[in-house]
């Protein structure tokens, strides 16, 4: 299944009212969301604005025909929350004005170091470099694989291909990459939260 | 935090999780939605988890490390204002149309009923004003009344109104552009109609009937 084929499918069991299914599509997306966001809002308020646009998109389910991919959807809701956000401080859009299909081609751009607190610019390097550090700690075959995976975007069936080896072993292998690095990234990123809350 | 065991015979809960880290990248197949769903609903701390899988890949592109993870706020909203759904809403527009389809059998009956009369009423008019229409006796007939429907006869007849209504009220080149515009959508229309209704098993006086009607009901509507 691809993964808008995926998304097509999660989205039609939500709106036969399995949220669990909806809870599966904010897990998929949030990340790229809440980047998007942070573009015009800075990093620190980014969840709380991301947040505040998939229960939006949650509202709105009902109407979305799928006349667009529901990415390119959910991005445009993500944008005008956004802009909204920044209208209700009164304050003008820091980033260019980004379509929602442009929106996945940005990267984090320089534009942050004017949103971003010291706090959380710093924060960002801390967690970048100790992410870069583990996968450069993985066996050679993990590290291949979410290279692959993250950096060239390749598929499963694709990275089989590359590897020689079955797509089973490419998700297997994908996975255990994450959660190695996964164990040194959990403290560092729940640790704002434990200061916050 | 849990810990986790790396190795090729996976457990039930770390098949999950390797079904939610295939999720993140859009490998999944339809029968484990259904079982990423059960998981989520017995362990609704892997929110996070994927938030920070989430985060690798953001790290690695250098796009910014925290993702945020915001399923749970999320998932608070919805479950205090769950959707109506889709599915009674589509019946509900199903059971509408299967009305609607109810009611258009007699409605066309009764529009098909009506036209013929009209065509009736109107022929003997129209013979009046000179128009190359065929014998009265015949336009009775359901035969007779189907050829009157014919296409070259319904723009003589158009020509022939055109004639009558002119030599009642002078109009200006404008009007008469606008005339002869509404005139050819009129036309069209009639053309397109009757095709339409004869390939649906009911023949052209109805259409020839709507149109004579419409066409009757221009002067009235001019003003003067």
């Amino acid at each position: 299944m691809t993964e808008e084929l995926l998304d097509e499918e999660l989205v039609r069991r939500a709106q036969e009212g399995q949220p669990r299914a909806f809870d599966l599509l904010v897990m998929r997306h949030q990340s790229k969301v809440v980047q998007l966001v942070s573009r015009f809002v800075g990093e620190g308020d980014a969840p709380d604005v991301a947040q505040e646009a998939f229960i939006k998109a949650y509202r709105a389910l009902p109407k979305f025909k799928g006349d667009s991919a529901f990415y390119t959807w959910l991005y445009r809701i993500a944008i005008n929350t956004a802009k909204n956000q920044l209208v209700s401080r009164k304050r003008r859009p820091q980033a260019q004005d980004i379509d929602a299909q442009d929106a996945e081609l940005y990267g984090h751009t320089e534009q942050m170091s004017d949103i971003d607190t010291p706090e959380a610019q710093l924060l960002t390097g801390e967690i970048q470099q100790a992410v870069i550090d583990a996968i450069d700690e993985l066996p050679p075959d993990l590290k291949q694989a979410i290279t692959l995976r993250e950096l060239e975007g390749l598929s499963y069936e694709e990275i089989a291909e590359a590897m020689d080896c079955p797509i089973g072993t490419v998700r297997s292998r994908i996975f255990r990459a994450r959660a190695v690095v996964d164990e040194v990234l959990a403290p560092l990123i729940d640790k704002p939260s434990q200061r916050s809350g | 935090m849990r810990i986790r065991v790396f190795s090729e015979d996976l457990g039930g809960m770390q098949r999950n999780d390797e079904l939610f880290s295939a999720l993140l990248d859009g490998e999944l197949a339809p029968d484990e939605i259904d079982t990423l769903i059960a998981a989520l609903d017995r362990e609704p701390d892997t929110a996070g988890t994927t938030a920070r899988w989430s985060a690798i890949g953001a790290s690695m592109r250098g796009q910014g490390g925290n993702a945020g993870g915001i399923v749970n706020g999320v998932r608070a909203a919805i479950d205090a204002e769950p959707l109506k759904p889709r599915v009674a809403s589509l019946d509900a527009a199903r059971d509408k149309r299967r009305m609607s389809r109810r009611w258009a059998l007699p409605a066309t009956g009764l529009a098909a009923a009506a036209s013929i009369a009209l065509a009736v009423l109107l022929v003997p008019v129209a013979m009046q004003d000179g128009g190359p229409m065929r014998p009265a006796a015949d336009a009775t007939g359901g035969a007779a009344v189907a050829r009157v429907a014919d296409d070259s006869i319904a723009s003589q007849q158009v020509a022939s109104q055109q004639v009558a209504s002119n030599s009642v009220t002078p109009r200006s080149a404008p009007d008469e552009i606008a005339r002869g515009a509404r005139e050819e959508i009129l036309n069209t229309y009639f053309i397109e109609y009757a095709s339409h209704r004869s390939a649906q098993g009911i023949g052209g006086p109805l259409g020839y009937a709507r149109y004579a009607a419409h066409n009757a009901d221009i002067p009235s509507a001019q003003p003067r």
